[in-house]
This record gives structure tokens, sequence and C-alpha cells, in this order.
């Protein structure tokens, strides 16, 4: 089973200048743009300089380009001109460099990358969690998020086989899943659902909507 | 890569870990853009995963500090537990303070003239007189047909308690027992015994003369 996001009306209102259809583009390709880069470890500025280029070039893309032949796929579209981008501005990037000669070293990007998703309660959940699990999970989930390790070097190290890890960190982020949206409901996750269902049948219903996303 | 897949290989959580080939992750990331169910998914696990290294962050960061002892509090808890360590360690701290700064540097210091006299018993008329001083030295007749080579003496004042006691080496035939009494007398009679040795013991008394300290400066005999 699919859970498509996209499809050829929702393709049409984007083009037409639909605004909760542009503020839905934005704010779900936000996401997926912070979550592609950030598996990347590339800059908060970079990332910021690639979701507008990329915005801007999908629009342009359909409202004044060859649009694109798949709608259902519109999400892959977006994601190769992510791609795209990327591979232009590391081009110029590369050719002129932006790093000065006494720049000092760079400390943990992930600290800066990180920044958005981090707040106390999530930190509070999380904790909770974690408090939850085996001494020796804990030590599982240390050596992955905070030492950093290498999957096969904690492998061997703690005794585990590499299903064990996957299925652990799957359980970890299914509980504090749970606690939430337990604590929040859905949230954008669940709203989005629903918001799509109402975007694709707003025709029908005959209503006009005004989403403001933040 | 399609939903299913995705979910059997668990790839949300290994896309955050970093836990997929190059090829998995371009083919996932194509998939999860049109996927609704999947971004939500990476978007849990990232987030989980931020958090929690901020978590274990600030736990590393606490851990030192509720480690690391204070110096004083940790010294002194003891004293608080137990005093009587404690009081026992001042107690032998200040005898030996006293050893080392009276004792031991008066036994090394010059002394005053020893006070010497000559006892020969009981029998004479008078007792012999000596001034107080730091020391005693005395020395008497010593005609003991045994013959042994040890002898006890002891130094008793008026009342019987002994002031100083012990064995001594007994003098060759035709000399006089002479002895040295390390204590400092105060002005009274005095008594010294002579005991001869039997088996490292004190057994019968062999002699025993009388004497007197006076405060006044006495020329002794």
């Amino acid at each position: 089973m699919e859970f498509h996001a996209f499809d050829a009306d929702y393709v049409r209102r984007l083009a037409d200048g639909d605004p909760a259809t542009e503020s839905h583009f934005g704010a779900y390709f936000h996401k997926f743009i912070f979550l592609k880069l950030r598996s990347r470890r590339v800059s908060p500025e970079m990332i910021e300089d690639v979701r507008q280029e990329t915005l801007l070039r999908v629009l342009k893309s359909l409202r004044h380009g060859a649009g694109v032949t798949h709608p259902e796929r519109f999400g892959s579209f977006v994601n190769s001109v992510v791609n795209n981008v990327l591979l232009e501005l590391n081009y110029k990037n590369s050719k002129h460099p932006q790093v000065e000669e006494d720049t000092p070293e760079p400390f943990d990007d992930r600290v800066d990358l990180d920044a958005t998703v981090i707040t106390e309660e999530r930190k509070r959940m999380v904790a909770a969690v974690l408090v939850g699990l085996p001494g020796k999970d804990q030590d599982i989930l240390r050596l992955v998020f905070f030492e950093d390790l290498d999957r096969a070097v904690i492998c061997n190290r703690l005794k585990v086989e590499p299903d064990y890890l996957r299925v652990l960190l799957h359980r970890a982020k299914a509980k504090f899943q749970t606690a939430y949206i337990k604590r929040h409901g859905t949230g954008w996750l669940g709203s989005y659902s629903v918001l799509m269902w109402i975007l694709g049948n707003a025709g029908v219903l005959g209503i006009t909507i005004q989403v403001r996303w933040n | 890569m399609d939903h299913e897949t995705a979910i059997q290989m668990k790839a949300s959580e290994r896309y955050v870990v970093g836990d997929l080939a190059s090829h998995e992750r371009d083919a996932f990331e194509e998939h999860f853009a049109d996927c609704s169910r999947c971004i939500d998914d990476v978007w849990m696990a990232t987030t989980f995963a931020a958090n929690a290294r901020a978590v274990f962050r600030e736990q590393a960061q606490a851990q030192p500090a509720q480690a690391k002892p204070v110096p004083r509090k940790a010294f002194f808890k003891w004293l608080f537990v137990s005093p009587v360590p404690a009081l026992a360690a001042t107690a032998f701290a200040a005898l030996i303070a006293y050893q080392n700064i009276v004792v031991i540097p008066g036994t090394k210091s010059p002394r005053s003239a020893v006070a010497s006299v000559n006892l020969d018993g009981d029998t004479r008329a008078g007792l012999p007189k000596v001034a107080a001083g730091d020391a005693l030295r005395v020395r008497m007749p010593f005609d003991h047909p045994s013959g042994g080579a040890r002898v006890f003496v002891e130094l008793m004042d008026t009342l019987g308690n002994s002031l100083s006691s012990g064995p001594v080496a007994a003098p060759a035939p035709n000399q006089p027992l002479d002895i040295y009494f390390p204590v400092r007398l105060a002005p009274g009679r005095y008594t010294v015994v002579v005991r001869s040795d039997k088996s490292g013991r004190a057994a019968e008394e062999i002699a025993r003369s009388s004497f007197e300290v006076t405060a006044q400066e006495t020329k002794s005999q």
C-alpha cells in the first residue's frame, strides 16, 4: 500500500497559485529537504539556499515550463531538482571556496543541524523512553547517537546482531512517537492527511480553504 | 523502492543513523519524497535521534560534576561518622610532638653535674646528704658471695614507692657497685635496695642504704 501525497489535482492547484496548496508545498518540502540534506551533513546555511532555489525552480517549471509528466510522483520530481541544485551549489563552492585560510576548525555540525528539532519537552520524552529501556539497550543507543560509533563496532562490542540494533532503534522511535502523539495528537503528521483529503475534495465541497502553515 | 520494502528493511531508522548504502539511500529518498507515511517516520526518527543525542550529551556533561568529590567534604567526612579515630590520631600526634620537642631533646641536651653519694649501709649514725640535681650517682660497697653477673637495684622514697629499678651488671670482686639513676629527686629521704638475681628475677636482698636529698647545695660525701 502506498501513501501518495500528490496527484494531478494537487499539481494543478499549485501551478494555479492556490495559497493553501502553496503553503502545503512549502511546508512539506521544507521538511523533506531538511531531512535529506541533514543526512548528508550539509550546513544549515546551505540547506536554506538549496530549499529556496529548489522551490523556486519547481514553481517556475510548473507555471512556465514543461511541468511534470507523472503528478503522482511529484515528490520524486522535486527530489531530482534538489539533487541538481545541490550538485550545482557544491560545484560553485568548490570553484569559489568561501572559507578563508584563517577560518577556525568547524565544530560538530549536527549541533546546528539538530537545533531546529530539539526542544526541552522532546528531550524529556526521549529521556523517559530511554529510562524505560534495559541498560544494555541504553548503551547501544548512546553508542549510536552520542559516540557515533560504526554500527559494526557497536555490534561487535556489545555482542548483538545488526538486526537487533535496527529493531531497537525502531522500538525506541515507536515509543517516542506514541508519547509524542499522546501529548500533541498527530500534529502536522496527521493533519497533513486530513488536509490532503480536504484539498482534494474542496471543489466537490464547494469551499475555499485558507491555511497558514507555521 | 516501494512502501512495503521500506517498512521491511526499517529504512526510516537506518536512514537517520546513516546505515543505508548510497544506492539504498537514494532510492529511499525518492520514495519518501512521495510517501506521506514514510516522511512522517523519517521525521520522527530524526527528532528522536537529535533529542537522544542531546540527552546523552547532557548526561555526559552532568556525570563528571556529580562524580567529582568535594575534596574538603570528602576528607573530613570520616571524622563525623566516627570521632574516635580522629581523637586517637590527635592524641598520638600530640604525644609524638611532645616526645620530639621535649623528651628527646631533654635526654640529648647537656646536664648539670650529677649528684654523687657514697653509701655504706644504714649503719652510720647520720644519713648521707646529697643536693637535688638532675640525676643521681650512687656508689656503695658490694660484697656478695654468690658472685652473680647481675643484680637488681631499686630506688624508693620514704613511702616505699619505687622511683627507679632494674638489673645492672654486678661489679668485679672488691669493687663498689656504681649505679646511675636518671631521676630528679625532690628533697626528702630515699633508699637504695640491692637484690640478687635468680633466673632473671629479683631474689633476696643483699644490701640497703638510705640517703637524704636536701634543697641546699651540700657537699657530697
